[in-house]
């Protein structure tokens, strides 16, 4: 028995043990099966250990990075069966362009938006021979307090021209449409402006999908007032309300 | 009576096998998913269904089915009830059984409350993968985010389920722990700033791994969504998701009907329920039509931010280069398709 | 196949008399179990919020206790192997009641998950074949093969030994040895596994440690032993069974070295959490101090841990442990220690502080309690009826008459 036990395979010995000993004391059977289950165990576990480690996730997790995938598969000319028209339709879009006159992508069209315009259903002067530094002169627009940057940085004639009323104005007098807001809020805000045709700043409404439809400036900011304010969240979170409202 | 309920059962189901193995040879085709997997369908899956009315027949399953009062409606509610109980995972169906069980499922709606709702079956998009970007400048914890996601998504009112949480972070350190996510006050406070998290549709995604029957995957255009139906409520994914991007129904959800919504997804927002676990799908009913999720669209500061991975010319792809990102949690290897950045 | 259905009805007449005990025991067992049963439909009806669980603390009682009694199930291995490989005849007796146990372990195990469940009715899409196990990538898939193997491993091999003694024949070693070599692995084989089924979440950093399966092992076999030794010294009381003080006092050696590296190993897991503490260590601060008034835990966990410490102190040192009330006493102590250490203090505190460091609390409702007694009356149950048909039939009372 120990010498088949010394040789050296291992499995035929069990096998030549099986049938020329058959019959044999039941202990060193015992002995024999012990010693290969132990042997099969230890190989199953160690299988076992195999097949999960290289079944869960895979030993790499990088062929899972979003990035990876970016890299395999970028594509910029994909075929788009969706389009987000459906979800903008209704409203009048205005191209964004660069300075090759490329169109970028489209904000809403703000004229068709503002509550009085054009000017000159009212206003038959120039804004410019309107301003008058009497307190108490009339104002046609007094529900409007400029609550932007400083009163010594910005007056009305910063943004609007002072010859057209129509129009607002670039610091090098050139004059701009109300369609083309941003370029007046663009000379200050370079920053906020590149990350808004990027698409890191402002929204971008009606669908994921091409063509890009953002919102302008002045879709979220009140150029007069641009900052946002505070207000009580539109709904709590989930144990606040049970918190308030046991049932 | 036992025995009376299990055949008018079979009864019931009987013609729908017929037609279905009408004529070649019984291929089957067109089975519904209980036999995709089976493989050799109608012996045995008529025995099983036999079998199981009589183990089932004892939690009111059949209530409907074995009363012998019962209207025609009842009859073919529990019909249908029957086929949806003994269909087969989604994400092994062919388009057919897909769309039969979506057919299915609207009928019984309409059987059940009168009106008609859409579930789209709609699969992924080529050369599409989605990512999330989340500006911690711009978030104000509004939580209009919250309540656009409650609304789409037919969350249960009662628990007051919500997919999205708005962390409020005192500033000078960004410690979840020392987060609030249960303010009460107008926002923005002074002083704090704001973070989402919701599902971040991982691509390394640690709860499907767990799932024990495959009733959670990613899909091909990056989504992780459930099978409502496949699910059994083992509650493994939740234990497993780092992010708490996960949600049980604990209860049977409810929702209004004058609220809810019927423009439906099958891996989506349609109706859930008891024992189900269920989970942001980036609107998977908004957003495989080209539309913008609900909190991206909902969101009155610009700071979600939702588009195509694979489009050089996306937004989202604009912010993952040219902004400097961060993802939570990296360190455990799950890939997530939801950055965050400053301005 | 005569014989099969003669021992059937053998066993059930056998197991429907008895003395007025145990009538009385099999009679509360019963009214336990029908008030889990009617708990469990209370549970049916209003889903999972019948219980304490939340989406916070999403597992409680019922995996706990199942993660519990897969260790139980496992510690027959300890008696299996010194009977049948080492061949110290000992432990013979203790075999056959060990297997009785793992078996109503494991009944109660597959009993707990079930309950778990939020769709028990939709179970049939975890079977191979007609629904889509995941295998192998979740470990509760694993799981679910592990321990349905291990049930009819310890199912089939007791089955054939009584089958034989019932004849009067002797069991035939080549069949059944090469079965119990299997369940010694297998053993071992489904404490892990249930232990990986934790340590695979790096979403919980109190579970994601490679210390949890040795440990899972070694209180195993510290509380599984435990609970044979009481077992035994009730039938020695009050069957007619003669199980030699030598067989007690090897199993108790089993139970003192278990106890003993467990509490080492318990003491590294301290060290590794309170000697630094970082943001991995929450869980652990919470469950051993609380975290504001949150505290649900503290006593619990200090309770396992006087009671782990008292028990295993008793059981080192020779004098205490020859002592059978102290022995019993210590058992006792240990197999509650190690009960409230599986579920008070791992399953319930890997989920508190959640992913995102809030604290909230868990409290098992009646609904939950009540299943959860169920369960246990339903493996006392199985075991007084296997306990009861076994010991005639090793005693040689029970035998077939042609």
């Amino acid at each position: 028995m120990d010498k088949i036990k010394n040789s050296s395979s291992y499995r035929h010995s069990l096998f030549i043990s099986r049938h020329s000993r058959a019959g044999g004391n039941p202990l060193e059977w015992s002995t024999v099966f012990g010693q290969v289950t132990a042997y099969a165990g230890i190989t199953g576990f160690i299988g076992f250990v195999l097949l999960l480690t290289t079944s869960c996730s895979g030993p790499s997790h990088n062929d899972h990075s979003p990035l990876v995938q970016i890299e395999k598969h970028s594509n910029s000319n994909i075929e788009y069966s969706v389009s987000s028209d459906p979800f903008t339709y209704g409203i009048e879009k205005v191209a964004v362009t660069n300075s090759e006159k490329d169109t970028l992508f489209f904000i809403p069209n703000r004229v068709n938006h503002l509550v009085s315009f054009p000017c000159n259903n009212c206003h038959t002067q120039a804004l410019g021979n309107m301003v008058s530094d009497d307190p108490s002169g009339k104002k046609a627009h007094w529900n409007i307090k400029l609550n932007h940057a400083t009163d010594e940085a910005l007056t009305c004639l910063t943004c609007h021209s002072s010859n057209d009323v129509e129009y607002l104005r670039l610091n090098n007098e050139k004059e701009i449409h109300f369609n083309q807001s941003q370029k007046v809020c663009a000379q200050c805000h370079s920053t906020q402006s590149n990350d808004w045709v990027g698409g890191a700043h402002g929204k971008i409404i009606g669908g994921w999908a091409p063509p890009r439809v953002s919102n302008t400036c002045v879709n979220c900011h009140d150029p007069h007032s641009p900052a946002f304010e505070t207000r009580w969240p539109s709904r709590l979170n989930t144990v606040k309300i049970q918190e308030l409202d046991p049932k | 009576m036992f025995f009376k309920k299990k055949k008018n059962v079979n009864e019931e189901t009987a013609p729908q096998h017929t037609e279905k193995c009408g004529g070649d040879s019984c291929g089957c085709q067109q089975a519904d998913g209980f036999d995709q997997v089976i493989k050799k369908p109608l012996d045995r899956r008529s025995a099983l269904k036999g079998l199981t009315a009589g183990l089932l027949a004892g939690t009111g399953f059949l209530n409907s089915s074995c009363s012998v009062t019962a209207g025609d409606t009842d009859k073919e509610l529990a019909s249908l009830k029957w086929d949806e109980y003994f269909k087969g995972n989604y994400q092994l169906m062919t388009a057919e059984e897909k769309k039969a069980t979506v057919a299915r499922l609207e009928k019984m709606y309409a059987l059940n409350n009168g009106g008609k709702i859409n579930i789209s079956d709609k699969g992924a998009a080529k050369d599409v993968l989605y990512g999330y970007a989340f500006n911690i400048s711009k978030c104000q914890g509004y939580m209009d985010c919250v309540n656009a996601c409650v609304e789409e998504n037919n969350q249960d009112r009662d628990s007051q389920m919500q997919y999205i949480r708005i962390h409020e972070f005192k500033k000078g350190q960004m410690n979840f722990e020392m987060a609030d996510d249960n303010f009460y006050h107008e926002v923005p406070a002074a002083g704090h700033f704001y973070m989402g998290t919701q599902c971040f549709h991982c691509e390394n995604p640690p709860c499907v791994d767990v799932c024990p029957v495959k009733a959670t995957w990613k899909e091909k255009d990056g989504i992780v969504v459930i099978d409502y139906d496949w699910c059994i409520g083992c509650r493994y994914c939740q234990a497993a998701c780092p992010y708490d991007g996960r949600r049980f129904n604990w209860s049977t959800p409810h929702v209004p009907e004058n609220e809810l919504n019927k423009d439906q997804h099958y891996l989506g927002n349609r109706p859930r329920k008891k024992g189900v676990m269920e989970k942001c799908t980036f609107c998977i009913q908004r957003s495989r039509s080209g539309e913008n999720p609900a909190c991206v669209e909902a969101c009155p500061t610009g700071a979600r931010i939702f588009g195509n991975l694979l489009d050089p010319n996306s937004t989202i792809r604009w912010v993952i280069e040219n902004k400097k990102v961060f993802r939570l949690k990296e360190d455990l290897g799950t890939e997530p398709k939801f950055w965050y950045f400053m301005d | 196949m005569k014989v099969a259905l003669s021992m059937i009805s053998d066993g059930f007449k056998e197991a429907t008399k008895g003395t007025t005990a145990y009538h009385i025991w099999m009679s509360v067992l019963t009214l336990l179990m029908l008030f889990g049963a009617y708990s469990y439909y209370q549970q049916i009806v209003h889903g999972l919020s019948a219980t304490g669980m939340t989406d916070r603390v999403s597992w409680g009682l019922y995996i706990s206790n199942f993660t519990f009694l897969v260790g139980v199930a496992a510690a027959a291995v300890m008696l299996v192997l010194p009977t049948y490989i080492l061949k110290d005849v000992d432990f013979s007796q203790a075999v056959l009641i060990g297997e009785g146990l793992a078996v109503s372990a494991l009944i109660m195990c597959l009993a707990f998950v079930t309950v778990d469940m939020g769709g028990p009715a939709r179970l049939w899409h975890i079977i191979p074949g007609i629904g889509s196990l995941n295998w192998p990538n979740s470990m509760l898939a694993w799981d679910v093969l592990v321990l349905n193997g291990y049930l009819f491993i310890n199912l089939s091999i007791p089955f054939y030994l009584l089958y034989h003694h019932y004849q009067g024949k002797k069991p035939n070693k080549s069949v059944y040895l090469p079965g119990v070599l299997i369940s010694v692995f297998w053993a071992v084989g489904i404490h892990l596994v249930t232990a990986f089924l934790y340590a695979g979440l790096p979403a919980r950093p109190f579970w994601n440690s490679a210390l949890l399966g040795p440990r899972f092992l070694a209180s195993a076999f510290a509380a599984g032993p435990a609970l044979i030794i009481l077992t035994l010294a009730v039938i020695r009381k009050f069957m007619n069974y003669t199980i030699p003080d030598k067989t007690i006092d090897k199993i108790a050696m089993v139970v003192t070295v278990a106890a003993q590296v467990n509490l080492i190993m318990l003491g590294s897991e301290l060290f590794k959490e309170f000697y630094s503490i970082t943001h991995h260590s929450s869980s652990a601060l919470y469950m051993f101090f609380g975290v504001g008034s949150k505290n649900a835990l503290v006593p619990w966990i200090w309770t396992s841990i006087g009671l782990n410490l008292l028990a295993t102190i008793a059981l080192t040192f020779n004098r205490f442990r020859k002592n059978h009330m102290i022995l019993y006493a210590s058992c006792a102590l240990l197999f509650i220690a190690i009960w409230i250490d599986k579920g008070m203090g791992l399953i319930i505190p890997g989920f508190i502080p959640g992913p995102w460091g809030d604290i909230v609390e868990y409290f098992p409702t009646w609904v939950e309690v009540g299943v959860t007694l169920g369960i246990w009356a339903l493996g006392a149950f199985v075991f007084s009826i296997l306990v009861k048909i076994a010991v005639p039939i090793e005693m040689g009372t029970l035998r077939y008459k042609k």
